[in-house]
């Protein structure tokens, strides 16, 4: 393949960039939020079942 | 340390608000539905069992319909959009926590055949698209981003390597409207087909995990069918996007690295080899592998252990009153607030966007990895797919 087949698009590459550094925000998130639900779960287990199992529903 | 913390937060987080309450509300709606439905199924009302047991109008299938109808009929306000997309990434906590569900000897079961057929099937697409791409005269930044595209993870892995094998950005518009509207019509066509062939839920879920190229879309599916399709097709996903970093790694051998060598010093075979390495010694590979790792599955993997080691502090799923016992019951409502986003975010604008060489190519390897996908399974059976859990 040579290289004037390839379109040397900078701004796909910043597309690129921002579009995974955003994913890995999403991740971090993901992460922090799970660890943030294990340790209320592990404070009151019973009522965190209690609210998401019963609570919620009408 | 301040930087990357603040770097955390979106400068614009405030117009999520709107949006992603909308999808709380909804989701919210819609599990009531569900439960409602389920209540009236288990009595014996006919009409609710007709629409729970036989129609599978389960929450996955509401959210999404409901979703699409609300976007493509009456349409959302552009102020909910930036929420709506902010709440698709719900599922990642909601995957994580679900890793209270499984242990160890499921992950080398399960996990291990599923990372068998995944790396077949990664690998095979992957390499199937690139070498008849080529051979079809498609443009190389095509064929990667559709190898990347229908080889693992569907938009990610389009993104992710687009820019190694320098697409074009019409390319690359017409490969993200494909995916998009293969995943979606998958998404609705699989359950049924499913039930039609008879598949039990395990074989089910190693089939979508599969043949569904987006982890958002083939969760919503496997949960449609049932929790043993969904066990089955996290555990197999989560092993199957650990695959993205390689595949971009490929992308850069195939497309760049070999031809770089291949231009440098013509064809001959012990000189392009020579020249590859020297071209991919100038690569950070390592770093390039860590910017397109999944970091949220170590969580997940993390609590796969913590279960596996059967710590009386924690508990584990079906021990009332411990903390993975409250962990479980909790990862449902970011499914349902992550499918409310999935089913409001799907325009059928976008999906006409599918087209061109993208669209032939696309559509050509994600149904022919489906096909075999479905062989697939069928060969390997039942019980090896099967989750325990514990």
């Amino acid at each position: 393949m040579g290289e004037e087949k390839r379109n040397p698009d900078i701004n796909l590459d910043a597309k690129a960039e921002e579009t995974f550094s955003a994913e890995r925000v999403e991740d971090i998130w993901a992460l922090i939020i799970a660890f943030i639900v294990f340790l209320v779960c592990m404070i009151m287990p019973e009522q965190v079942h209690e609210f998401f199992k019963h609570t919620l529903y009408w | 340390m301040g930087e990357k913390v603040k770097s955390l937060i979106s400068p614009d987080w405030r117009d999520a608000i709107p949006g992603l309450i909308v999808c709380i509300i909804f989701a919210w709606l819609v599990m009531n539905i569900d439960h409602t439905l389920k209540g009236l199924a288990k009595d014996g009302v006919a009409w609710a069992d007709f629409l729970y047991n036989s129609a599978q109008f389960k929450y996955v299938a509401l959210l999404l319909l409901g979703g699409i109808l609300i976007r493509n009929t009456i349409g959302v306000p552009k102020s909910w959009i930036r929420g709506i997309m902010t709440a698709r990434p719900i599922i990642k906590p909601g995957i994580i926590i679900l890793g209270v569900h499984y242990v160890w000897s499921d992950v080398v079961k399960v996990g291990g055949v599923g990372l068998l057929l995944t790396t077949i099937f990664i690998f095979g697409t992957a390499a199937a698209v690139m070498i008849l791409s080529r051979k079809w005269g498609a443009p190389d930044g095509l064929g990667g981003i559709m190898a990347a595209g229908t080889g693992i993870c569907g938009v990610s892995a389009i993104i992710a390597t687009a820019p190694v094998v320098r697409a074009k950005p019409r390319d690359l518009a017409y490969a993200i409207g494909t995916i998009l509207l293969f995943g979606t019509l998958m998404l609705f066509i699989f359950p049924y087909i499913g039930k039609a062939l008879g598949l039990a839920e395990s074989q089910f879920g190693a089939w979508v995990a599969i043949a569904i190229l987006n982890t958002a879309q083939l969760i919503a599916c496997a949960e449609w069918y049932g929790t043993g399709a969904r066990d089955t097709a996290v555990l197999i996903n989560a092993a199957r996007i650990m695959f993205i970093p390689v595949i971009v790694l490929f992308a850069l051998w195939y497309y760049v690295i070999r031809d770089q060598a291949a231009n440098v010093y013509g064809r001959a075979k012990e000189q392009v080899a020579a020249a590859a390495e020297n071209v991919s010694g100038n690569v950070d590979k390592w770093q390039l592998f860590k910017d397109k790792f999944p970091v949220f599955i170590i969580g997940f993997f993390l609590l796969v252990a913590l279960n596996s080691a059967n710590i009386s502090l924690f508990g584990g799923p079906k021990v009332e009153g411990s903390v993975f016992w409250a962990m479980n019951s909790v990862y449902k409502w970011f499914f349902a607030v992550g499918f409310a986003g999935i089913g409001l975010m799907i325009s059928i604008e976008d999906l006409k966007k599918a087209g061109g060489k993208a669209f032939v190519i696309g559509f050509g390897a994600a149904l022919t990895k489906a096909v075999l996908g479905l062989i697939a399974v069928y060969l390997v059976g039942a019980e090896l797919l099967t989750v325990v859990g514990g």
